[in-house]
C-alpha cells in the first residue's frame, strides 16, 4: 500500500509472486489450456507442475465447476471481454493520474484490469477452495484460496445487521468511523484497524482507530501522497481490497515467468494473491506488522479514504470474511456520502445563525465595528480562520493572529488596486501579493470583503500556512532500539516533498465561507446605507434649521432695526427742537436714550453681519494680504488719531478667499489688536505669515492686556466678552465673525495670550487645492 | 391732488416721515397705506372703476409689508399701464444688495435706505422734495 514511486523498483517489472496462501493458474483463452502454475501448486492440490501446463483446465477442475465456469466465462465474453479492440472508452479515472514508471499507460492498463470477477468453491483433492477467476489481456487468472472460518449466511447477515445499525445510530461522521473500526476489529480481532481519509492532494491521515490497549496510537497521523500513486488508488477504487497474510512467508512465483507464446508476463494487478511489494513490506516489517488488510472506501466514485487492518502476527482473513468487510466498507461508504452532507449542512446552518447574529449586533447600535467585535460572537466565529481585520471609518482594528497594522494597512491598499471582485478568497496569498511571504505564519491565506472600494474599507479573514497548523508524524518502529531504516528515511523525503508541495498554502476557503461572507458583506452595506440615510436626514434637518434660524435672525434684525430707529429719531426730534424746555437732567437722560439706541444698533448690525456669513455666496480668488490690512489699519487709525501705534508688517502671503469676507476678517482681528492696546502706552502690532505646501497662516500680534489660557476658547463664543463695556467698547461679536468667517473657509483660528503682555491671533487658510478656478483678480 | 403716497407699516416711520416734510415745508399733501393690499385696492380696486381716485405724484414704498409685500405692490403699478408712470421710491431699512437689485429690475425709480440719523431723514427729505416732486411739476 505505501509504495513510492521515488523507488525504481517497479512491482510490474519484477517477476509475478503471490502470496503462499493460495495457489494460481492463469490460461489462455477461449481454449482454456494452462499456461502458468504457481510453484506452490503441488503443496496446494498434491499435482505436479509438468502434469498441469499445456493441459486443458479440466485436468484440475472438476466438471461441474468447469461448466459453470464456461457458461459464465460465456456471459462474460460476450458482455465484456473486448480489452483488446482498444475502442474502449476509458474508464473513469482518479483526477490526477500520471504516466507510471512502466511506460503502460494508466488508460491501458485500465482496459486491461477491466474484466469481470467471478467466484466458485471447487472441492480439489478433498479440500475446499474459493475460486476467484478474472480475465485480464486475453488470460483467465484463476486464484484459489483455501476455505477456513466460512461464514454461514445465518452468521454473515447477523454480523451485518450489527455493524449496519450501528453505522446508522452514529451521529457523527467522527463516531461512524470510530464505531465501525470498533466492530470490525471486534469481528476479527486485528491489533489494529485504522481509518485513512484523503485530503485533496492524496495525503492521508489516520481519523478512526481501534487498537489492543498495549500499542500506541496512530490517530491523526499523515501520510504523504507519494504513498498512494495513481496506479495503487486506482486498483482500491477497482477491486477494493488487499490482503498481506504474512510479510515473513516467502512469495512464490509463477511457473514459467513469461507466456512462451506472447512473452509476456502475466498481469497481476488485480489479482488478490499478488505478494506486497518489497517496499510494503519494508513498510511492515518497520512498524511490526505482519499481515495487513486493506479496504477501499470511496465516495461518490471518488477514493475517499482506506480501511487499513494490521495484526502483529500472520493472519489470514478468508474469503467470506473479507466480502463481509467489504460490504461493510461499501456501507460506510454511502454514510459518508450521507453523513458529510448533513455536516456540511449543519455547519452552513451553524454559518448562518452566526451571520445572523453578528447582523443583530450591528444592528443593536447600527454600529457596523462594534457589532463584529464587542459581543460573544465575533467575526472570527464567521469563518475557520485564525484571525481578522476590519478596515473601516478611517480605522483599522485586528482580531487574533494577524499581521501587523502596517502589513495589513499595506494589503489593503493592494487588495483595493489589485483585485476587482467584492468578495476575494485565496490559499496562496503569497503568490499574488509577494510581501505576504514574510507573514504566512499568520495570513497564507486571506478571504477579504470590500465594503466600499473608493473608501478602501474592507473585512479581511486570515488563515496561516498548512505547515504551521499540521503536526506531521512517523510512525514510531515498532522497538526502541530499531535504527531509522530506510522506510522512515523515504518518509522523510516524502514529507520534504509534501512541504515543498504545500508550501505557501493555507487551507483552501470553503464555498460556505465565501457565502457567509458576502451575505456579510451585504448586511454592512445595508447598515452603511442607513447610518448614511439617517446622517443625510439629520443634515437635512440641520440645514433646514440653520437656515431658518439665518432667516430668523436677519429678519429679526431688520424688524428690530425699525424701532431702533424711531426711538433714535424721536429722540433727538426732542433734543433738537425742545432742548430749551428740557432741564439739564432731561437732556442726560434722553442722551443716554440716544446711546443705549445707538449701542443696540450696533449689536443688530453685527448680529446682522455674522448672520449674513452663513447665507452669502463665496467668491472665492487668490489676492494679496497687504492692501487689505494697510486699508483696515487706515480705516482703524482715523477713529483714533490722538494715538501712537507703531505697525510692523513682514512680508505676507497670498489667500485664497471670499475677499470681502477676509477683508472683515482683517478688521475685526486689527480693530480687536488696537482696541485692546489702548492702555498701553507704546502700542505696537505686528502682522506677519508664512506659506505651507497646503494652507497659509498669518497672525496678529499686539502687546496689549491680553486674557487669560482659560478664556482662549470663550472668546470666540457670540456675546462673550471678557472686559466690561465702559473699559472696552464693543459688542462681543467681532470674534465670533472672524471665526465664523474662517470656518465657512475650511480654515483655523486661535489666539495664544498673556495677560499684558498681549495678544496673537492665528489664522490659517487651506490653499487652493483643485487650481483650476483660479481668478486673479 | 396727492403728493405723495407713502405705504409703511410702521406708523411711527410714517410719524417721523410727515413731520419731518411739513417742517422742511415740502408738502403736506401726502397719504399713508398700511399694507400692499391697501395699496392695490387704492390703485386698482373696484370703488374706483368709476370714480377714480387722484393718482398720487410720487409713491414711497416700504419692502417688508404685511399679506402683500412691496415687490408685489412695485411690480403690479410698474406693469399696468395706468400706473407705470408714476415714480416709485423704494423706502426701505435693508440696504441688502439682492433687494436693491430687484427693486430696479421691478422697474423702481430710487432706492433709499431708512436713515439710521434724524439729520439723515431730513436730507433726505429735502431730496424727495428736489428730485422728485419738483421734477414731477415741470
Amino acid at each position: 500500500m505505501l509504495t513510492s514511486r521515488s523507488i525504481p523498483i517497479n512491482e510490474e517489472l519484477q517477476p509475478a509472486m503471490i502470496q503462499n496462501y493460495g495457489f494460481m493458474v492463469v490460461c489462455s483463452l477461449p481454449d482454456l489450456g494452462i499456461v502458468h502454475v504457481s510453484e506452490n501448486i503441488k503443496d496446494q492440490t498434491g499435482k505436479e507442475t509438468a502434469v498441469l501446463l499445456n493441459k486443458p483446465l479440466s485436468i484440475l477442475l472438476d466438471p461441474l465447476t468447469l461448466t459453470h465456469l464456461k457458461e459464465t466465462l460465456n456471459l462474460t465474453r460476450f458482455g465484456f471481454v473486448q480489452s483488446d479492440a482498444g475502442s474502449e472508452q476509458p474508464p473513469q479515472m482518479p483526477p490526477d493520474g500520471e504516466p507510471d514508471d512502466t511506460g503502460v499507460s494508466n488508460e491501458e492498463r485500465l482496459s486491461l484490469v477491466d474484466a469481470a470477477q467471478l467466484w466458485f468453491e471447487p472441492t480439489i483433492n478433498g479440500r475446499n477452495f474459493y475460486l476467484s477467476t478474472q480475465i485480464i489481456a486475453q488470460e483467465l487468472i484463476l486464484e484459489f484460496e483455501p476455505i477456513r472460518q466460512g461464514l454461514t449466511t445465518a452468521q454473515f447477515s447477523h454480523l451485518l445487521d450489527r455493524l449496519s445499525a450501528n453505522i446508522r445510530q452514529a451521529k457523527t461522521l467522527e463516531a461512524l468511523l470510530q464505531s465501525t473500526a470498533r466492530q470490525l476489529r471486534q469481528i476479527t480481532d486485528f491489533d489494529r484497524i485504522m481509518v485513512y481519509r484523503f485530503d485533496a492532494m492524496w495525503n492521508a491521515e489516520v481519523v478512526a482507530e481501534a487498537k489492543r490497549d498495549d500499542l500506541s496510537s496512530y490517530l491523526g497521523l499523515r501520510y504523504p501522497a507519494t504513498g498512494f500513486p495513481p496506479k495503487t488508488r486506482t486498483f482500491y477504487h477497482k477491486y477494493w481490497t488487499r490482503m498481506t497474510v504474512d510479510v515473513e512467508t516467502e512469495p512464490v512465483r509463477l511457473i514459467p515467468t513469461v507466456n512462451p507464446i506472447t512473452l509476456r508476463l502475466p498481469d497481476l494487478s488485480g489479482s488478490n494473491l499478488k505478494a506486497a511489494s518489497e517496499i510494503q513490506i519494508k513498510h511492515l516489517r518497520t512498524i511490526g506488522v505482519k499481515a495487513s488488510l486493506v479496504i477501499a472506501i470511496t465516495h461518490n466514485t471518488k477514493l475517499w479514504g482506506l480501511l487499513v487492518c494490521h495484526h502483529h502476527r500472520p493472519k489470514f482473513i478468508d474469503y467470506s470474511l473479507r466480502k463481509l468487510y467489504q460490504t461493510i466498507a461499501q456501507i460506510l461508504s454511502d454514510h459518508i456520502l450521507l453523513k458529510s452532507t448533513t455536516e456540511r449542512l449543519d455547519y452552513i446552518y451553524q454559518i448562518d445563525t452566526i451571520e445572523d447574529r453578528l447582523f443583530q449586533q450591528m444592528t443593536q447600535n447600527w454600529d457596523v465595528v462594534a457589532g463584529l467585535i464587542q459581543f460573544e460572537t465575533t467575526l472570527l466565529d464567521l469563518t475557520e480562520c485564525t484571525g481578522a481585520a476590519i478596515y473601516f471609518d478611517r480605522e483599522l482594528i485586528l482580531q487574533g493572529e494577524t499581521p501587523t497594522q502596517a502589513e495589513t494597512l499595506e494589503l489593503i491598499i493592494w487588495l483595493n488596486q489589485a483585485v476587482a471582485q467584492n468578495i476575494y478568497a485565496t490559499n496562496n496569498l503569497g503568490s499574488v501579493y509577494a510581501p505576504a511571504k514574510l507573514f504566512l505564519n499568520k495570513a497564507a491565506g486571506i478571504l477579504a470583503i470590500s465594503i466600499s472600494k473608493s473608501l478602501g474599507e474592507y473585512v479581511i479573514w486570515f488563515r496561516p500556512e498548512i505547515i504551521q497548523t499540521v503536526t506531521w508524524n512517523y510512525p514510531p518502529p515498532a522497538s526502541a532500539e530499531s535504527p531509522k531504516n530506510d522506510t522512515q528515511l523515504n518518509w522523510q523525503r516524502s514529507f520534504d516533498k509534501w512541504q515543498k508541495m504545500i508550501k505557501n498554502l493555507s487551507r483552501p476557503w470553503q464555498e460556505s465561507e465565501l457565502m457567509a461572507a458576502g451575505r456579510l458583506r451585504e448586511n454592512i452595506i445595508n447598515i452603511v446605507i442607513h447610518n448614511a440615510n439617517e446622517m443625510r436626514a439629520l443634515n437635512q434637518k440641520l440645514g433646514k434649521a440653520n437656515a431658518e434660524l439665518e432667516a430668523f435672525s436677519y429678519s429679526v434684525s431688520h424688524d428690530l432695526r425699525a424701532p431702533l430707529r424711531n426711538i433714535e429719531h424721536f429722540t433727538e426730534i426732542l433734543l433738537e427742537e425742545y432742548s430749551e424746555r428740557i432741564n439739564n437732567d432731561g437732556l442726560e437722560i434722553l442722551e443716554s436714550i440716544l446711546q443705549s439706541a445707538q449701542y443696540m444698533n450696533q449689536l443688530i448690525n453685527d448680529l446682522l453681519a455674522y448672520s449674513r456669513i452663513g447665507q452669502a455666496d463665496k467668491n472665492y480668488n487668490h489676492f494679496d494680504l497687504l492692501p487689505i490690512i494697510n486699508q483696515a489699519k487706515d480705516t482703524l487709525i482715523k477713529t483714533e488719531p490722538e494715538r501712537k501705534i507703531t505697525f510692523d508688517i513682514r512680508p505676507l502671503p497670498q489667500v485664497y478667499g471670499d475677499r470681502p469676507l477676509i477683508r472683515q476678517l482683517v478688521f475685526n482681528l486689527l480693530s480687536n489688536a488696537i482696541k485692546y492696546t489702548r492702555p498701553i502706552k507704546d502700542s505696537h502690532i505686528e502682522i506677519g505669515g508664512q506659506q505651507t505646501e497646503t494652507e497659509v497662516t498669518f497672525y496678529i500680534k499686539d502687546n496689549g492686556v491680553g486674557f487669560k489660557d482659560k478664556y482662549v476658547d470663550k472668546i470666540f463664543d457670540v456675546f462673550s466678552r471678557l472686559h466690561t463695556q465702559e473699559l472696552f467698547e464693543g459688542t462681543g461679536i467681532g470674534l465670533a465673525i472672524a471665526q465664523r468667517i474662517v470656518q465657512s473657509h475650511q480654515g483655523r483660528i486661535w489666539a495664544e495670550s498673556q495677560i499684558n503682555l498681549g495678544t496673537t491671533f492665528f489664522v490659517s487658510l487651506p490653499l487652493n487645492q483643485t487650481k483650476k478656478d483660479n481668478q486673479e483678480v | 391732488m396727492i403728493d405723495l403716497l407713502y405705504i409703511d407699516d410702521n406708523p411711527n416711520d410714517a410719524q417721523l416721515l410727515f413731520r419731518t416734510l411739513e417742517k422742511q415745508r415740502i408738502t403736506s399733501k401726502y397719504f399713508l397705506l398700511k399694507d400692499g393690499e391697501e395699496a392695490l385696492e387704492f390703485f386698482f380696486g373696484q370703488l374706483n372703476d368709476n370714480n377714480p381716485l387722484p393718482m398720487p405724484k410720487i409713491v414711497l414704498l416700504d419692502i417688508k409689508l404685511p399679506k402683500v409685500t412691496g415687490f408685489e405692490v412695485l411690480q403690479k403699478l410698474k406693469s399696468d399701464h395706468t400706473t407705470k408712470k408714476i415714480p416709485v421710491i423704494i423706502f426701505t431699512s435693508s440696504n441688502e444688495r439682492q433687494d436693491l437689485e430687484l427693486a430696479y429690475q421691478l422697474g423702481a425709480n430710487s432706492y433709499l435706505v431708512k436713515p439710521d440719523k434724524y439729520q439723515k431723514l431730513k436730507e433726505l427729505v429735502q431730496y424727495l422734495g428736489k428730485y422728485w416732486l419738483d421734477l414731477n411739476e415741470i
